[in-house]
């Protein structure tokens, strides 16, 4: 704990912090993105460095980083608060966002739901290794608790592959001209506007698929989104 | 006039775009002398240094209550900021008083103004002396014109605590409801009984001419009756009370100059391109006009000037109307596209709509000034000049984001790739032990099917292989028997008394088992020869048994 707090204190976190409270928004940035962008990076740093990019008049990237803190802190009412105000001041041709998680995953992630799951089935283990070395009571609640424990357990894990496998992108800087193929020369059928929270459906080419939150569907240059980090 | 004045929400007519706006409301214009009631000042949009202040006002006492913030969803400013301050406002003597300006000082000493609202204060004794419940209905204008909304209001005041309000509203005959209706209660503080207020505003638009006098309203209520019902629920009893005529005459507009659109109201015209950091020959530039006003914009269409120097294109419309504190607000945004042709300084001239304000009796035209866009060749970057109306634009108070984390830990390691493997390990031990389980069950089962097939031989089965050995011989020949006896007359063969036994049985059988009992025990116990007839004996006494 001593550790945990000594870090917390110390951090990027911190650091960050100290420069926005200074008005130093490009240093808070410059002391929060590495860690964010680092592969572990904590919702904190990542709904940091959302309101930083905010700042900067950045929405896209904003909102990018704010759904990754969302996916990491979902009970947290401040993420779904400030990207319900950055996508208020999206233009009107926005797409509807993509990539909205299940609802469960509105509440736990799909991590804590799997420290759930292995929690049930631990005490499920337990409770049948102690009736046998004791020769007494039921193994039907233990089975049961164990069963439900690796039903909980499989619903997480589907959920976590889930995020794996259709990650979410942000359309950033400029509009992207959605192509039929993952070619430059290919028709383009679809312009998003800086902001598009697309679902990023499969890559090619350096292209990707991506779908809009209304079903359409386009290849995008690699370039031209933001993937929501994780 | 107005039963509950809400005056000054007009400010987003009378200041800039988007500026920060104050309001006063009170909960009711009329007072008895001793009642008081709330008054409310509504900030939008700026956040105040202070709470607001008042010029006194000989006649009133004024006492701050409370203040609240919560974001709102305005017609005009988008989400934005209301933050609230709310007076008790006490009547002490008869009148009609001007509560207000609130004056309401912002960062930097600007300092912002409401209208005031009229009270009138009534003397004491006619208001004490109304009846229990008291309805009225009618429009808050007696004559509008063709096409303008006017806001209708039925209200229910009660002495006595109601509850459940249905009100049934009058056909409307000549005019045309339009957006939502909104419905409140309050109270009143009275040192007589507080009165309980319920009043319903609907807008309606002005479509016929004319006498459009309307029935009364009716409202149902539900009042609780004093001492409650059985088991301490609460009690009603529902009454019908109806309100006023509500009398409006309608009348029509003057014949309509060249350019009129329909648009009866005060409205105001906004302009705003979206690009403001150079714009170059064949750029989009989104372009968003507005008109927002006190009246109907549903279909009303926004004339397009053509430019030879560039082209403009409709994108989408939108228009929004409902009542906002108590006034009927609407509001349509044109989005289009402008594209630039040709490289220099775009004039673009002023957009112009021909309405009929009410408040004027005349035709007025709106315009919005647009300026000048310096426009450069195609690729090259350079500042726009001016654009939009009327100088510069304030940009609204932003709606606060929810602030940063000052610290904590800047990585988390992530759990969820680790769910597999530890539910995993979790399970392997109740693995183990079912199938310990499981094995010993198998074990189990095979073992007592084993045993089974021992016991099942028994009584006459013995007798298939008896041993050559005469004792040995003998002692089956007598286990075969007792078994035989045991199970005809249902008992254990540890538990069997062959006297008891034998009590039980038939005088034929039990002459038979007790023949070849007597032979067995003479030739064990008794040292007498073996009979050779033994096996026959036992081997009758025991279908003798089995067959009865």
């Amino acid at each position: 704990m001593i550790a945990f707090v000594a870090a917390s204190l110390a951090g990027p976190v911190w650091d960050g912090a100290t420069r926005w409270e200074e008005g130093d928004i490009e240093g808070a940035v410059a002391a929060w993105a590495p860690a964010a962008d680092a592969g572990w990076g904590s919702a904190r740093i990542k709904f940091d460095l959302g309101n930083a990019w905010y700042r900067r008049g950045d929405l896209p990237r904003a909102i990018a980083y704010w759904r990754a803190a969302g996916h990491l802190a979902p009970r947290e009412s401040g993420v779904s608060r400030n990207i319900a105000i950055a996508r208020s001041e999206l233009p009107a041709d926005t797409p509807p966002p993509a990539g909205d998680p299940a609802l469960w995953m509105r509440v736990v992630t799909p991590g804590e739901l799997g420290i759930a799951a292995w929690l049930l089935t631990i005490a499920g283990s337990v409770g049948l290794v102690r009736r046998r070395r004791l020769r007494e009571g039921s193994r039907t609640p233990w089975v049961a608790l164990t069963v439900t424990g690796l039903l909980v357990g499989a619903i997480a894990t589907r959920g976590w592959w889930h995020q794996v496998q259709s990650p979410v992108a942000v359309v950033i800087d400029a509009p992207a001209q959605a192509r039929s193929a993952p070619d430059p020369t290919a028709a383009g059928h679809l312009q998003l506007p800086p902001g598009s929270e697309v679902a990023v459906v499969d890559a090619s080419n350096g292209f990707l698929l991506v779908q809009t939150g209304d079903g359409e569907r386009g290849w995008v240059p690699d370039g031209a989104v933001l993937r929501v980090p994780r | 006039m107005l039963r509950w004045l809400l005056v000054c929400i007009s400010l987003w007519v009378a200041l800039p775009a988007w500026a920060a706006s104050v309001s006063l409301s009170v909960s009711t214009s009329k007072l008895a002398v001793s009642q008081a009631t709330r008054a409310t000042v509504t900030v939008l949009g700026a956040q105040p240094v202070g709470i607001p202040v008042f010029e006194p006002v000989d006649g009133l006492s004024l006492r701050y209550v409370t203040q609240t913030s919560t974001p709102v969803s305005t017609v005009d400013q988008g989400i934005v900021y209301a933050r609230r301050y709310v007076f008790e406002v006490e009547a002490e003597r008869v009148g009609t008083y001007a509560l207000g300006p609130a004056e309401v000082a912002l960062p930097g000493g600007a300092t912002v103004a409401s209208p005031p609202v009229t009270i009138t204060v009534t003397e004491r004794s006619a208001e004490a002396q109304d009846a229990p419940l008291v309805a009225t209905s009618r429009f808050l204008e007696d004559t509008v014109w063709e096409g303008e909304v006017v806001l209708y209001t039925a209200e229910v005041r009660a002495r006595k605590p109601i509850r459940n309000v249905a009100w049934a509203l009058p056909k409307f005959e000549g005019l045309q409801q339009v957006g939502q209706g909104e419905e409140r209660q309050y109270g009143v503080l009275d040192p007589s009984g507080d009165i309980t207020v319920n009043d319903v505003t609907v807008a309606m638009l002005a479509s016929g001419t004319g006498d459009r006098t309307q029935a009364p309203a009716v409202a149902r209520v539900s009042v609780l009756q004093p001492g409650g019902g059985p088991w301490g629920l609460p009690q009603t009893r529902t009454r019908s009370i109806a309100g006023q005529e509500a009398p409006l005459t309608v009348r029509p507009l003057p014949p309509p100059p060249p350019g009129f659109n329909g648009l009866v109201g005060d409205y105001d015209l906004r302009s705003s391109f979206g690009t403001t950091e150079g714009i170059a020959v064949g750029q989009s530039v989104p372009w968003v006009v507005e008109i927002v006003g006190d009246g109907v914009v549903d279909g009303v269409e926004l004339p397009i000037p053509e430019l030879p120097e560039a082209r403009i294109y409709r994108d989408t419309t939108e228009s929004v109307g409902r009542l906002v504190e108590g006034r009927w607000m609407a509001r349509k945004r044109f989005q289009l596209v402008l594209v630039p042709t040709a490289p220099g300084t775009l004039e673009l001239p002023p957009l112009e709509l021909v309405t009929f304000s009410p408040s004027q009796g005349r035709y007025v035209t709106v315009k919005a000034q647009l300026g000048t866009l310096t426009v450069v060749g195609e690729g090259a970057r350079v500042d726009v000049q001016t654009f939009g109306a009327d100088g510069e634009i304030a940009g609204p108070e932003p709606v606060d984001l929810v602030d940063i984390y000052g610290w904590g830990p800047a990585t988390t390691p992530p759990l969820a790739p680790l769910i597999p493997f530890g539910l995993v390990l979790a399970v392997l031990p109740g693995v183990l032990v079912l199938g310990l389980d499981g094995r010993d069950g198998v074990r189990s089962w095979w073992s007592s099917r084993t045993v089974r097939r021992a016991v099942a031989v028994r009584g006459r089965g013995r007798l298939r292989s008896l041993p050559s050995e005469p004792s040995e011989r003998l002692a089956v020949l007598d286990l075969a028997l007792r078994e035989a006896l045991a199970d005809h007359v249902s008992t254990p063969v540890s538990q069997l008394r062959r006297a008891e036994a034998l009590d039980a049985v038939v005088m034929d059988t039990r002459t038979v088992v007790e023949g070849a009992f007597t032979a067995l025990d003479l030739a064990r116990f008794a040292g007498g020869a073996v009979p050779p007839d033994v096996d026959e004996l036992v081997r009758a006494a025991i279908d003798a048994l089995e067959t009865r």
